[in-house]
């Protein structure tokens, strides 16, 4: 049935008509209807949240949830832009946070600004057989980006029954023991002393693999509580 | 009333706008908030004594263990998918160090326990470096490690001094050590010679997850 048209004199006022009206006792109310505001609008507390929900018929896109985390960096990042590279994003051995600097004239314009470092260890090496050669050995670990990179690493050297002289440097495969990364120690007969080396930075290509190189003037000492550990510094 | 969690979806293009012009912009896939109109100080990053009970996956957090006067600020970040208990992933800040420049003595090839201590705040896998002097009465083999309970743990850092009262340098790595909550860590010192010396210690611990 139509809505009423009121006509003096002649609408009746019954039930019929009346309650097909709605009375200002159900404005904000269950079933009723909304308020305005002094500007004639609903106001925002009258509206379901899911009003808000709203979408278009593009490509979605994920909302923003801070930098990246994964085990590469981003393609084609903006200046400023932050991430996380992990080599794992379930069991990670390391978590990097970068800043991507496009003003940084070199080609690492990733900047690590934090993180952990990742380190690799085998406390029982063996037995330096070979004297005056340098032998790559445990640990070892491989740098995920084109970079620059510091090195700590330390062993301990137990002498034989005589004097020894060891070295402890930073073996870069396939190449070799990288020069002027050597800690040395010189040991008397039956002793124990740790080498160490606190920081060595050094510029490698992706994938690069490094590991510990050992040295002795006299075979016999033996190797063992060796790490390994690597930060960045700027990565391309 | 608890905030109800709505998804909104946008295509690689988008702007929302004020009066003032834009507000928050999307172009090509990248979201961008002009921090002039929004307020960034609402980026919802804690920063206490503990962390969030309820993580979300990729939250960040920064544990501290004095808001007023913090000894370390620890940067962390959630990481749901995680397969270990110990989810929260260091990304940045200081190590909590400790250091006693006591000259303290040991009995010979008996362990001690010296200052400084450490206390973990969290269950995690830390690493940490140990440094400090030793002086022996002679000529001497020397230990140092960490040191917890009643016994030591990690690397030991190893040396030996030819020269009476000479002093010599110890510092080792311990790294991926698994730690409780709340244990004390403390400076081991060893040597072969009695009344040895050690001085100048620190103990210098990083997280790298904790639970």
């Amino acid at each position: 049935m139509a809505d009423p048209v009121w006509i003096d004199g002649s609408t009746p006022l019954n039930a019929v008509n009346m309650n097909k009206l709605q009375t200002r006792d159900e404005k904000t109310v269950a079933n009723g209807y909304p308020s305005l505001d002094s500007t004639g609008k609903v106001p925002q507390a009258q509206l379901p949240i899911a009003a808000l929900n709203w979408e278009d018929t593009g490509v979605t896109t994920p909302a923003y949830s801070g930098p990246s985390y994964a085990t590469t960096l981003p393609a084609s990042p903006v200046n400023g832009q932050e991430a996380v590279l992990v080599n794992s994003t379930t069991a990670p051995l390391y978590q990097w946070r970068f800043r991507y600097n496009t003003a940084n004239s070199s080609a690492y314009k990733w900047e690590f600004i934090g993180g952990s470092h990742y380190t690799v260890s085998n406390f029982n090496i063996g037995t330096l057989s070979t004297a005056s050669t340098w032998i790559a050995g445990s640990p070892g670990l491989v740098v995920p980006r084109t970079g620059t990179y510091q090195f700590g690493y330390s062993c301990c050297f137990t002498a034989p029954a005589q004097i020894v002289l060891c070295q402890l440097g930073l073996w870069l495969d396939p190449s070799g023991e990288i020069n002027n990364t050597e800690a040395l120690v010189t040991i008397p007969a039956s002793m124990v002393m740790t080498a160490a080396m606190p920081r060595v930075q050094y510029t490698a290509a992706a994938n690069a693999a490094f590991y510990m190189a050992y040295w002795t003037n006299y075979a016999g000492p033996t190797v063992n509580r060796a790490w390994l550990s690597v930060v960045p510094v700027a990565v391309s | 009333m608890s905030p109800t969690v709505q998804t909104i979806k946008f295509g690689d293009n988008l702007a929302v706008t004020d009066e003032t012009g834009g507000v928050i912009r999307v172009d090509a896939g990248m979201l961008w908030v002009d921090a002039q109109d929004v307020g960034i100080g609402a980026y919802p990053m804690s920063y206490g004594t503990t962390l969030p009970a309820s993580p979300a996956n990729g939250q960040e957090a920064i544990l501290v263990d004095s808001t007023t006067n913090p000894a370390y600020q620890w940067r962390l970040r959630y990481n749901g998918n995680n397969s270990t208990a110990y989810k929260w992933e260091f990304i940045g800040g200081t190590p909590l160090t400790g250091y006693s420049a006591a000259q303290q003595g040991v009995s010979a090839d008996t362990w001690t326990s010296f200052a400084p201590t450490l206390t973990t705040p969290r269950a995690g896998i830390y690493d940490i470096e140990l440094r400090g002097m030793a002086r022996p009465p002679g000529v001497a083999q020397l230990y140092a490690s960490c040191y917890t309970g009643s016994s030591t743990f990690g690397n030991i850092a190893y040396t030996m001094v030819s020269t009476a009262y000479g002093f010599v340098m110890l510092t080792s790595i311990s790294a991926g050590q698994v730690l409780s909550a709340a244990q004390v860590i403390s400076w081991g010192a060893n040597s072969n010679v009695a009344a040895t010396t050690f001085e100048q210690r620190y103990l210098i611990m990083t997280p790298v997850r904790v639970s």
